[in-house]
C-alpha cells in the first residue's frame, strides 16, 4: 500500500510532463523564424534600405550643412548652426543603415545568388552595394571596403583608402553589369524595374558616371571623360530612371516625410534657399516649401504639394536630372557645349516635381543657357543642381559643393570648435563611435592617415 | 456595539483611556534561577506587553477577559501561562531547542537560521504592510542589507527593479527569483524602455496582505536549491496558513493620499520666445517654437484678442501696446492632482485537526497623481492543508489575480506627460483657466475649436491634458498562481513529496495615440492591441531525510528532481492611420501589421542538500545541483552548481553563558553556480531570417515588411554562436551573528565577494563585419561588499520600549572584463547618453561626452572662449551609491507604537537629462538665473606653441545678439553634453513614519471584535537631496539592467495613509 502511493506520486509528475516530448534541442529552435529564404524575398530590403538612406540622417544633415534646411529645434540646431556633429551622430546610419543594413543585405543576396547561380540578383545587389559604398566614402573618406562584410572571418576590417574605394566602386559596378549580362534567374522582388535587366545595366552606368564625377577635383578631364562615356550607356528618360516608390502606411513611408511627421517642427526649410528660389522666380517653390507666417516648412501635415515630403514619394536612386547635370558639366570641362544637357536637366527636375510645361519652359528660357568662362558655366550648373537635387539627392549637392565650391555659402557664425576647430562648413563626417568601441586600431589608423579626420579636414577626393 | 462606537470615537479624537482588570507581576528566570533581563511578556491576543527589568521582574496590566500570558526570550522556548487566582506569576523558561528565527529555504522547507552557514535575512511581513506600497518589491526597500530597489516612478503600478548583492549579468536578467510557497513565480516586465508607459513587474500581483513570511536568500546556496533562475538570489515568500480552531476573520482597510514628492524648479520670469535680430521677442504657441528665451514677462501685456485660440487673454505684446492687463506666468505643476488608493482585505482562516484553510480576498484601487492614471488589483487566495491519513498530507495554495490599469505616456516620448509639462513655456496655460482633474475633464484645455491640439507648441509636444485623454494605454492581467503538493512520510525520518506549481497569466494590452493633426500636430493616429500569454510549470519531486545519527550528530538531507517549463507568447496587431478620432480599437486603423513572438524554455535539475548538525554548535551545509537547459547548445547544456557552508556557534561550543554575550556564530561559505544566461539569449545558437526592417536612423521609426505588396526577410545581424557555454559565478562569504545583553543588542555582519565569469553577452561588433553584435561568453563582473544588520532594544520598560533596527550595505559592482578589444557595452539609454558596462568601471556607468581635457585634467577652452567637448565618449558617472542604510526607530507606549524608517544613501550619480533639456528650452530656474551672465569658463587655452594658458576670454551665456545658436545652453547640442547634467543623488529620506494604536481588549469586551488597531502612515514625507530633478530614486528604464538615467521620468510620490484592522 505504501509503495503504491509512493509510485502514484511519481506518476503525477510523469503524466504532467509526458505531453512535452520535445527534446531540449527542439525547444531551442525559434518557431517564429525561418532559417533560409528565397532571393525574391531578399531583394526588396536591399532596394528599400538604399532608398530610405537617401532621406535619413545623412541626407538631412547634408541638407543642413548645405543650408537647404534650417534647424528649428533640438539636434537640428546643433547640427546646422553649431556644426556639433559628434561621433554618435551617424552611428545608426553606419550600423543598421549602411554596413549592417543595405550593404549587409546586398552581400547576403550576392552570396546566395552566386552560390545558386542567379546572376540577376547578384548583379542588382552589386550595383546597389557599389552605390552605397560610393556615397559612404564621399561622406567619411577612407572606409572598410575590401575587408568588409566578412562576418566571423574578419571581425576587425581594415579601412581602405578613399582612392581604393572609388576604384572598388567602379569595379563592383562593372561586376554587376557583367552578372546582368550573363543571364537572369529573376523570380520576383524587384520593386524598381520588375526584373528588367537592360534598365539595371543603364542604372549601373549612371552610377559609374556619378562616382567618376566625384573625382573631378583630382583629375577633371579624366573624370569628365569617364562620366561622359558612362552616360552614353545610361538611361535617357525620366520613365527609365530607377525610382523607388514608398507607401502610405506609416510603416512604409519615405524617410524624409517620416521625419517631418515624427519630429515635427525641428527641421525647417532655409530662408536663404527661399530667397534664392524667389529671386529666380522658381516655379518649383510650391513643391519645395510652405510659408506660414514666418515659419518655412519643408513638410506639412496633409500637404500634397510638397513633392519630396510625401509619405509615398517616388525617389530616384539616381536621377536623369543628375545625369544631365553631370553631362553638362563634363562637356563644359572638356571644352564642349553643355547647354542642351543643362536645359534637359532643368526640364527633368521640373517634370519630376510636376511643374507645368509652360512654367518649366519659361524658367529654362530664363535660366537654362550656359554662358561665360568654364568656371562660370560650372558655377551655373552646380548652382542650378543645388535646387534640382533638393529633396532626394542631398549627398550629391554636398559633394558638388566640396568639389567645385559652389554655391558659395557662408559658414555659421556660432560654429563650435569642438569638432570643427577652424569653424568652416563641414567637409566630412566624423567616424562613428561604434568603430572606436569595436575596431579601434583600424579606425585610429584611418584617422591618422587623414589628418585627424575632424569636420574641417578635406578628404582625398576633394583636395 | 455601542461600546465599540464609543471606543472608536475616543480613539479618533486622540483620547485614550485604559481600564485594567488586574495587575500581574512576577519574575522571569532561566532554569538555574538566573534572572532574564529584557524578556518579553505579552497578554495573549492583544498588543499589551512589557519586558522584564534588570532583575528579571515585570508588572503587567492584564485587560479584562484576557487569561493567558506568553513569556518569550531569545534562546529560550516560549511559554504560555493561564492565569489563576494569583496575581504573582514567576516563570522559569526552558532553554529552547529552536533558537532564533525560522527561515524558509528549499522546497518550502523551514530551517532554523541558527543552523545555516550563509546569509539569509527575514523581512517582517508587518513591515511590508506598513510600507503601504502597492508593489511588493518597493516594500522591501531599505529593509534588507545587500538588497537595492530602484523604482521607475511613482506612477500607479510602475515597475521596480530589485537586486541582491549587485549585478551578475550584463545582457541577461539580474532579478532574483521570487518563490511563493515553494514554487517560483514569474516577475518579468515587458515594455519598459526610455519611452512608452510604466509597465508593471509581475511581482506586483502578489498581495502583501497574504504574506506570512519573507526570507531573502542572498548567496549561492539559493541557486543550488532553486536552479539557475535563482542565480541572483531568491526571495522566498510564504503565504498565510490556517490554524486549527474556530474561524478567525481579519478585515483591514486603508486609504492613502498621494502627492508628487519632488519636482524640478521652473522659472516664471521669462516668456515663450527667442532672440531675433538682437532683440528678445515673444513667440506664441502658433509658431510651434519651444523656447522660453523670450522677453521678461513683466515687460509684456495681453492684446485682449479673444479670438486668439491659445490664450483667452490674447497674444502677448510689449507693455503699453496692449490692453493693459499684465502678462501672467502659469504654474504647470497644477496639473498634478492628489492621488488616492484604497486597499481592502478580508481573510478567514481556521480548520480542524485534519484540515486547515486560509481564504482571502483583496481589492486595491489606485488613482495616481496624474489625472486619469489608475491601477487596481483584485486578488483571491485559497490555501488548504489536509491530513489525508496520518502520513499523507495534501496541500494547495492558489491565487487568482486580476490587475492592470490606465498607464501614462512618459519618458523620451513626444506624448510624454513630463516632457510636455516641463517644457511648457511659463506664459502658456496648459489648463486654459482650469487645473488638475477639472482641466483634464474639459476638452477646452487641450483641443482647439478647430479640432487641432491646444498646446504651447501647437501640437508638437502634447499638452499633458491631451495625452492623458487622447493616448490611452491599458493593461489587463489575469493570472492564476497555484500549486498542489503531496507529502508522504515513508518513515518517521524519511519523507517523499511532490509539488506541482503553475503560474499562468494573460496580459492584454491596448494602447492608442489619437489623431493629432492640424496645427503642427503630426500623428495620423495609431492603435496597438496585444496579448502576452505566459505559462510556467514547475515540478519538484523531493525525498527528505531527517535523522539523528548519534546523540551528537544529526543529519538532514534532501534530494530532488525539478522540471521547469516556460512558454511565453506575445502576439498582437499594430494599426496606424485612424479613421475616426476618439475610437481606440484596431478596427479603426487603416494599415495593420501583426507580430507573434515566442519564448520556449525547459530546464531539468537534479539537486541535493546535506545538513549536518554536530552538538548544536557546528553546522555544515552542502548543496549540489546539476542543470540541463534548453537555451544552451546540446553539447554544453549541462552544468553544475555547488556550495559548502559552515556555521560555528561559539557560545554553544565553549559554553559561554554570561550577561554580556548571549550568542556568537561564525559563518563561512563558498559556492559556485552555473547559469544559462537567461531568456535574453534564447535562440542565440542558430542563425535565422527575420522580417526585414528598414532602419538606420535614430530619429525616426523604420519601415517594416510586409510592404509594397511583398514580404521580405533579412538575415540576423546578431552573429549566432553554436558554442555557447554556461556562465559561472563563484562566491565566498564570511560573517558573524552576535547577540549581547540577553538579546538587547544583535549584530549580523557579512562580507561577500563574488566573481561572475564567462558571462554571455551580445558583444558589439564593427557593423562593417555585416553584423552589429555577436553572442559570446566574454564578460566578467565582480561584486563585493559588506552587509550589516543591527538591532537594539534601547529602552525596555513596563510601558515604554524603544527599538532600533539598522540595515547597512556597502557594495561594489564592477565590470572587470568584456570581450577582447571591447571596452564598453550599452545597457540602456540614448545615443548621446547611456548607461553602459565599461571595463574597469562600476556597472551601469553613465557614459557620454565630457569636456575635452589636457593631460593635467584642465578643461580645454577654444579660442572663442567656449569649452570644447571631447569627441570620444567616456564613463562619466557612477550611479551606484557608496553605501546605503535603513534605520528604523520604533517606540511603543502601551498600545501605541510609533516607528520611523530613515533611508540614507551616500553617493551615486544620476544623469539629469530633464535638467539639460529644461536648461536648453529656458524653462528651468537655472536658465533664468544665469541668462544675463558673462562668464570666463574655468579651463585653459592652447597656445601657438602647444602649451596651455589659463582661459581669460569672457563669453555672454545668452546674449540676444548671438541668436539662439549662440546661447550657451544650445551650443553643446540638445540638452547639453552628458557631463553638464550629472548630479550626485545622496539623500536622507523619511521613508516611512507610522503611528499605530491597538485597542486594549477591555474596550472590545462584550463585542464580537477580538482585536482592533488603527494606524497612520506617512511614506516619503521628507526627502533631502541636492539632486535638482525629480526624486532620484526613480529610473527611466524601469526594471531593466541599466539605471542612473532621468529623462522626463514620472515623479515619485509621498503619501499619507490610514489603516484600520479588525479581527473577529
Amino acid at each position: 500500500m505504501k509503495l503504491f502511493k509512493y509510485i502514484a506520486f511519481l506518476f503525477i509528475g510523469m503524466i504532467l510532463f509526458s505531453s512535452c516530448e520535445k527534446s531540449l534541442e527542439d525547444i531551442n529552435q525559434d518557431p517564429t523564424r525561418l532559417s533560409d529564404i528565397e532571393m525574391r524575398f531578399m531583394l526588396p530590403e536591399v532596394l528599400t534600405q538604399t532608398a530610405f538612406n537617401q532621406g535619413n540622417n545623412t541626407g538631412r544633415v547634408a541638407g543642413l550643412i548645405m543650408q537647404q534646411f534650417r534647424g528649428l529645434d533640438a539636434q537640428q540646431i546643433q547640427y546646422g548652426d553649431n556644426y556639433l556633429l559628434g561621433a554618435d551622430v551617424m552611428n545608426n546610419y553606419w550600423g543598421t543603415g549602411l554596413y549592417s543594413g543595405s550593404l549587409r543585405a546586398a552581400q547576403v543576396l550576392i552570396d546566395k545568388a552566386t552560390e545558386e547561380g542567379a546572376p540577376f540578383y547578384s548583379g542588382v545587389a552589386k550595383i546597389m552595394q557599389a552605390n552605397e559604398y560610393g556615397l559612404a566614402t564621399s561622406m567619411f573618406g577612407d572606409i572598410p571596403f575590401s575587408e568588409a562584410l566578412q562576418g566571423i572571418d574578419n571581425l576587425k576590417p581594415a579601412y581602405d583608402t578613399q582612392q581604393n574605394v572609388y576604384a572598388g566602386v567602379q569595379a563592383l559596378l562593372d561586376a554587376g553589369i557583367a552578372d546582368l549580362q550573363t543571364g537572369t534567374g529573376y523570380a520576383g522582388g524587384d520593386l524598381v524595374y520588375d526584373g528588367d535587366v537592360a534598365k539595371w545595366i543603364a542604372t549601373a552606368y549612371a552610377f559609374k558616371a556619378r562616382y567618376a564625377m566625384h573625382l573631378s577635383k583630382r583629375d577633371p578631364s579624366k573624370a569628365s571623360q569617364d562620366a561622359l562615356s558612362a552616360i552614353g550607356n545610361a538611361f535617357t528618360s525620366l520613365a527609365d530612371q530607377p525610382v523607388f516608390t514608398f507607401g502610405t502606411a506609416q510603416t512604409d513611408n519615405w524617410s524624409l516625410a517620416k521625419f517631418g511627421q515624427e519630429r515635427p517642427s525641428t527641421l525647417g526649410f532655409n530662408q536663404q534657399f527661399v530667397d534664392k528660389m524667389t529671386a529666380n522666380d522658381d516655379p518649383r517653390a510650391a513643391n519645395y516649401y510652405l510659408v506660414e507666417g514666418d515659419v518655412v516648412s519643408y513638410w506639412a501635415s496633409g500637404n500634397t504639394d510638397l513633392t519630396w515630403a510625401q509619405n509615398d514619394a517616388s525617389i530616384p536612386l539616381i536621377s536623369l536630372v543628375e545625369l544631365k547635370m553631370m553631362e553638362a558639366e563634363a562637356l563644359v570641362r572638356t571644352g564642349g557645349d553643355g547647354s542642351a544637357a543643362f536645359a534637359a536637366a532643368i526640364a527633368a527636375s521640373m517634370a519630376q516635381v510636376g511643374v507645368d510645361a509652360t512654367a518649366a519652359a519659361d524658367y529654362v528660357t530664363a535660366n537654362g543657357t550656359l554662358s561665360g568662362t568654364m568656371d562660370e558655366q560650372i558655377q551655373q550648373i552646380v548652382e542650378e543642381a543645388y535646387t534640382s537635387y533638393y529633396g532626394y539627392a542631398f549627398n550629391s549637392t554636398w559633394t558638388n559643393w566640396r568639389r567645385t565650391g559652389y554655391p558659395v555659402l557662408t559658414a555659421s557664425s556660432v560654429a563650435s570648435q569642438s569638432f570643427d576647430p577652424s569653424q568652416v562648413i563641414p567637409v566630412r563626417f566624423l567616424y562613428v563611435e561604434s568603430e572606436d568601441q569595436t575596431n579601434s586600431v583600424n579606425v585610429a589608423d584611418a584617422r591618422a592617415r587623414q589628418g585627424g579626420g575632424l569636420l574641417d579636414q578635406p578628404m582625398w577626393a576633394f583636395q | 456595539m455601542k461600546k465599540l462606537s464609543l471606543a472608536l470615537f475616543l480613539v479618533l479624537f486622540g483620547v485614550t483611556f485604559m481600564t485594567a482588570q488586574r495587575t500581574v507581576s512576577g519574575m522571569l528566570t532561566d532554569k538555574d534561577s538566573e534572572p532574564l533581563i529584557g524578556a518579553s511578556v505579552l497578554v495573549k491576543g492583544t498588543s499589551v506587553g512589557t519586558v522584564t527589568d534588570i532583575d528579571g521582574k515585570y508588572t503587567i496590566d492584564v485587560p479584562a477577559g484576557s487569561t493567558n500570558l506568553v513569556y518569550s526570550y531569545t534562546g529560550f522556548a516560549d511559554q504560555e501561562i493561564t492565569l489563576g487566582a494569583s496575581n504573582v506569576v514567576d516563570v522559569a523558561l526552558e532553554e529552547g531547542v529552536i533558537l532564533g528565527e525560522v527561515v524558509v529555504i528549499a522546497g518550502g522547507l523551514e530551517a532554523n537560521k541558527r543552523t545555516i552557514g550563509y546569509a539569509v535575512q527575514n523581512v517582517n511581513p508587518d513591515d511590508v504592510l506598513a510600507a503601504k506600497e502597492v508593489n511588493l518589491v518597493n516594500a522591501l526597500s531599505s529593509k534588507v542589507a545587500g538588497v537595492s530597489v530602484v523604482s521607475s516612478s511613482g506612477s500607479p503600478g510602475a515597475s521596480s527593479n530589485i537586486r541582491i548583492r549587485g549585478n551578475t549579468s550584463i545582457g541577461g536578467s539580474n532579478d532574483p527569483l521570487f518563490v511563493v510557497d515553494g514554487v517560483p513565480i514569474d516577475n518579468s516586465n515587458f515594455g519598459n524602455g526610455v519611452d512608452g508607459v510604466d509597465q508593471s513587474n509581475r511581482a506586483i500581483d502578489l498581495n502583501p496582505n497574504d504574506i506570512a513570511s519573507i526570507t531573502v536568500l542572498k548567496g549561492p546556496s539559493a541557486t543550488a536549491l532553486y536552479g539557475v533562475r535563482a542565480a541572483n538570489g531568491a526571495i522566498i515568500v510564504t503565504t498565510k496558513r490556517g490554524e486549527a480552531g474556530a474561524p478567525k476573520i481579519n478585515i483591514s482597510g486603508s486609504y492613502s493620499w498621494d502627492k508628487a514628492n519632488q519636482l524640478p524648479e521652473r522659472q516664471d520670469i521669462y516668456a515663450q520666445g527667442r532672440p531675433s535680430g538682437g532683440d528678445l521677442i515673444w513667440r506664441g504657441a502658433e509658431t510651434a517654437e519651444g523656447f522660453s528665451w523670450g522677453p521678461a514677462i513683466s515687460s509684456l501685456e495681453y492684446d485682449g484678442d479673444t479670438t486668439y485660440p491659445f490664450d483667452q487673454n490674447g497674444r502677448l505684446v510689449p507693455a503699453g501696446t496692449g490692453n493693459g492687463v499684465a502678462a501672467q506666468a502659469h504654474d504647470p505643476y497644477d496639473f498634478f492632482v492628489t492621488g488616492h488608493t484604497y486597499d481592502l482585505n478580508a481573510n478567514v482562516s481556521g480548520g480542524t485537526d485534519k484540515m486547515r484553510y486560509f481564504i482571502s480576498g483583496g481589492r486595491l484601487s489606485s488613482d495616481g497623481i496624474v489625472p486619469n492614471s489608475t491601477f487596481s488589483r483584485n486578488s483571491f487566495r485559497l490555501n488548504l492543508e489536509a491530513n489525508l491519513t496520518d502520513k499523507l498530507t495534501a496541500s494547495m495554495s492558489g491565487s487568482v489575480i486580476s490587475s492592470g490599469g490606465d498607464r501614462i505616456q512618459r519618458g523620451s516620448n513626444l506624448n510624454g506627460v513630463m516632457l510636455g509639462l516641463l517644457r511648457t513655456a511659463p506664459t502658456f496655460d496648459n489648463g486654459n483657466g482650469k487645473v488638475g482633474q477639472d482641466a483634464a475633464d474639459d476638452p477646452a484645455s487641450y483641443v482647439l475649436p478647430n479640432g487641432a491640439q491646444r498646446s504651447y507648441r501647437a501640437g508638437v509636444y502634447d499638452n499633458p491634458y491631451w495625452t492623458v485623454n487622447k493616448n490611452p494605454s491599458t493593461d489587463d492581467v489575469n493570472r492564476v498562481i497555484g500549486n498542489l503538493g503531496l507529502k508522504y512520510e515513508l518513515t518517521d525520518w524519511l519523507t517523499v513529496a511532490y509539488k506541482l506549481g503553475m503560474d499562468q497569466y494573460t496580459d492584454n494590452r491596448n494602447s492608442a495615440f489619437d489623431i493629432n493633426l492640424g496645427g503642427f500636430g503630426s500623428n495620423a493616429g495609431s492603435v496597438s492591441q496585444s496579448v502576452i500569454n505566459s505559462k510556467d510549470l514547475n515540478s519538484d519531486l523531493t525525498l527528505a531525510l531527517n535523522k539523528n545519527l548519534s546523540d551528537d550528530l544529526s543529519l538532514s538531507a534532501l534530494v530532488g528532481y525539478n522540471v521547469f517549463d516556460k512558454v511565453l507568447t506575445w502576439e498582437g496587431t499594430d494599426g496606424t492611420t485612424l479613421s475616426a478620432p476618439n475610437f481606440y480599437h484596431i478596427s479603426n486603423a487603416t494599415d495593420l501589421t501583426a507580430f507573434n513572438d515566442v519564448i520556449g524554455k525547459r530546464l531539468y535539475g537534479l539537486y541535493g542538500t546535506v545538513d549536518l548538525n554536530y552538538k548544536e554548535f557546528l553546522f555544515v551545509n552542502v548543496t549540489g545541483r546539476n542543470d540541463w537547459s534548453s537555451i544552451l547548445p546540446k553539447e554544453n547544456n549541462t552544468f553544475q552548481s555547488y556550495s559548502v557552508a559552515l556555521g560555528f556557534d561559539v557560545t554553544e561550543a565553549l559554553q559561554i553563558n554570561n550577561n554580556i554575550l548571549d550568542y556568537a556564530k561564525l559563518r563561512a561559505s563558498w559556492g559556485q553556480v552555473g547559469n544559462d544566461g537567461g531568456n535574453a539569449f534564447i535562440y542565440a545558437t542558430s542563425s535565422y531570417f527575420n522580417p526585414a526592417f528598414i532602419g538606420g536612423d535614430g530619429f525616426i521609426t523604420g519601415a517594416e515588411f510586409p510592404a509594397f505588396g511583398t514580404n521580405a526577410f533579412e538575415r540576423d545581424i546578431q552573429l549566432a554562436n553554436k558554442g555557447l557555454t554556461p556562465e559561472k559565478t563563484t562566491t565566498i562569504e564570511v560573517g558573524t551573528e552576535l547577540k549581547f545583553f540577553r538579546g538587547r543588542l544583535g549584530l549580523d555582519v557579512t562580507y561577500f565577494a563574488s566573481k561572475s565569469e564567462d558571462l554571455i553577452i551580445a558583444v558589439q561588433l564593427s557593423p562593417a563585419t555585416g553584423f552589429t553584435d555577436a553572442v559570446q561568453n566574454a564578460a566578467t563582473l565582480e561584486n563585493k561588499g559588506w552587509e550589516i544588520v543591527l538591532d537594539a532594544g534601547i529602552v525596555r520598560s513596563n510601558d515604554f520600549n524603544w527599538d532600533i533596527a539598522v540595515n547597512f550595505t556597502q557594495l561594489e559592482t564592477d565590470v572587470t572584463e568584456l570581450a577582447e578589444g571591447v571596452t564598453d557595452i550599452g545597457l540602456n539609454g540614448f545615443t548621446s547618453t547611456s548607461v553602459d558596462a565599461v571595463v574597469g568601471q562600476p556597472f551601469s556607468s553613465i557614459y557620454g561626452n565630457g569636456f575635452l581635457r589636457n593631460d593635467g585634467g584642465d578643461v580645454i577652452v577654444g579660442s572663442d572662449g567656449w569649452p570644447l567637448s571631447d569627441p570620444i565618449k567616456k564613463a562619466l558617472g557612477d550611479p551606484n551609491p557608496d553605501w546605503t542604510a535603513g534605520i528604523k526607530n520604533t517606540f511603543t507606549y502601551k498600545g501605541i507604537s510609533l516607528s520611523a524608517l530613515i533611508d540614507l544613501r551616500q553617493g551615486g550619480d544620476m544623469w539629469c537629462g530633464t535638467c539639460g533639456i529644461m536648461n536648453y528650452f529656458g524653462t528651468s530656474q537655472q536658465s533664468a538665473d544665469e541668462r544675463d551672465d558673462v562668464v570666463v569658463f574655468d579651463g585653459v587655452q592652447e597656445q601657438a606653441d602647444g602649451s596651455f594658458a589659463e582661459n581669460n576670454t569672457p563669453v555672454a551665456l545668452a546674449n540676444p545678439a548671438d541668436g539662439l545658436g549662440g546661447n550657451y545652453r544650445l551650443r553643446y547640442g540638445f540638452g547639453g553634453i552628458t557631463e553638464m547634467n550629472i548630479y550626485d543623488t545622496s539623500w536622507i529620506r523619511l521613508r516611512e513614519l507610522t503611528v499605530s494604536y491597538s485597542l486594549p481588549g477591555s474596550m472590545l469586551e462584550k463585542t464580537f471584535v477580538e482585536g482592533a488597531s488603527i494606524s497612520l502612515t506617512g511614506r516619503n514625507l521628507w526627502l533631502n537631496t541636492d539632486y535638482p530633478g525629480i526624486d532620484p530614486e526613480t529610473n527611466l528604464t524601469g526594471a531593466s539592467n541599466g539605471y542612473g538615467l532621468d529623462y522626463f521620468n514620472m515623479p515619485n510620490t509621498k503619501s499619507f495613509s490610514a489603516t484600520v484592522r479588525l479581527t473577529f
